[in-house]
């Protein structure tokens, strides 16, 4: 049926109305859809932190530049190893224990935990390394994914 | 439904189908459960006084696959806990944890001798060797696993002081290679794996 003029709005106004709160509704619903369902993933399993070459002969002169964080955020399954490397040309202390030249630790974390190491990294002497579980249902992904992004905005 | 809104709702299932039908397949286990050294290198070693009233050292043990605890005898959290998973580790093992020594290496040798080391440890089980020696010695040994100790106020007042130190194990395998690390709380069953995985890797 044609609307006309009777109907409170001229015929072209009401289907632009229309089609402006489709596309409205589609730019909030298509990146919740997607949030929710898509699954989390990552490029690979492993979180690798790298002490480069020359870290000890910068830190000798004075430069105490932090390579570790003091939290790691990691998640069951999906984004569970903690890789610890050490490229410098001497032995160091690297996050819970000592590394050689060359040498890497990875530590596969299979539960959902917090693990607290000894570290002299730090300052405050410790690395928390937080481990969750993957997200399963949609408003978990959602969750997650809104989180992720406001931490990323707060720490920007 | 508006078309709009219908294309809104099909797009993102359609490139959700295709992401999901290109997903890997989860990694098949291989090696240690616990954190893996690579490439091994040797075990840091050590001569302590053993609580079997003789030298120490995890050279002696070559053959045997050894794990490396640091701890001490007045700890009122993480040692018990971790002593308790060894022992049913050891238990779960059976007759192969003959081939696997503990060396528990005190952080705290004011207090630990080899005495109480061995009091407290046959407690758990009596194949366990405690090691203990002065506090430059102790702290050599420490820095060359990279592990932490310090002495802190005790939350029991019954005690003058603690002792907060780094709670992982390190497993040497039987060539007296550093192989692993097993961090706090891990579950008995990754370490009876682990253990047996060594064993038989350098049977």
């Amino acid at each position: 049926m044609i609307p006309t003029a009777a109907d409170g709005l001229q015929a072209p106004f009401r289907t632009r109305g229309r089609q402006f709160l489709g596309i409205v509704a589609g730019v909030i619903l298509t990146p919740v859809i997607i949030a929710s369902l898509w699954p989390v993933t990552f490029d690979s399993r492993e979180e690798l932190f790298e002490i480069p070459r020359g870290t000890f002969a910068r830190h000798m002169a004075g430069d105490h530049h932090d390579i570790l964080p003091s939290e790691i955020d990691l998640m069951v399954g999906v984004h569970n190893v903690l890789t610890l490397k050490n490229s410098d040309d001497v032995p160091q202390t690297f996050g819970p224990t000592l590394l050689m030249p060359g040498q890497s630790l990875s530590i596969p974390f299979t539960r959902p935990s917090e693990n607290y190491f000894n570290c002299t990294a730090h300052s405050n002497g410790q690395l928390l390394v937080e481990v969750e579980a993957a997200p399963t249902w949609p408003w978990e992904r959602l969750s997650w994914r809104v989180r992720r992004l406001l931490r990323s905005l707060s720490t920007s | 439904m508006n078309k709009t809104l219908l294309v809104a709702v099909a797009l993102p299932l359609v490139v959700l189908g295709t992401r999901v039908a290109f997903l890997r397949a989860p990694q098949a286990e291989t090696g240690l459960r616990s954190g893996t050294f690579d490439p091994p290198h040797e075990a840091p070693s050590f001569s302590l006084d053993g609580s079997n009233s003789r030298k120490l050292s995890p050279r002696d043990y070559l053959g045997k696959v050894v794990i490396v605890e640091f701890g001490y005898t007045y700890c009122e959290d993480v040692c018990p806990v971790t002593l308790a998973h060894l022992t049913e580790a050891w238990k779960k093992m059976g007759s192969a944890a003959e081939d696997v020594q503990l060396i528990y290496v005190t952080v705290d040798p004011a207090r630990d001798n080899p005495e109480r080391l061995r009091e407290h440890l046959t407690a758990f089980n009596p194949s366990f060797l405690g090691a203990t020696g002065t506090p430059d010695e102790l702290k050599a040994v420490e820095k060359a696993y990279g592990v932490v100790a310090k002495q802190v106020a005790s939350k029991n007042p019954a005690l003058p002081y603690a002792m907060d130190h780094s709670s992982s194990l390190y497993l040497v395998d039987r060539q007296g290679k550093l192989r692993g690390l097993v961090p706090f709380n891990t579950p008995v069953d990754d370490i009876v794996h682990d253990l047996e995985y060594l064993l038989k890797m350098g049977a």
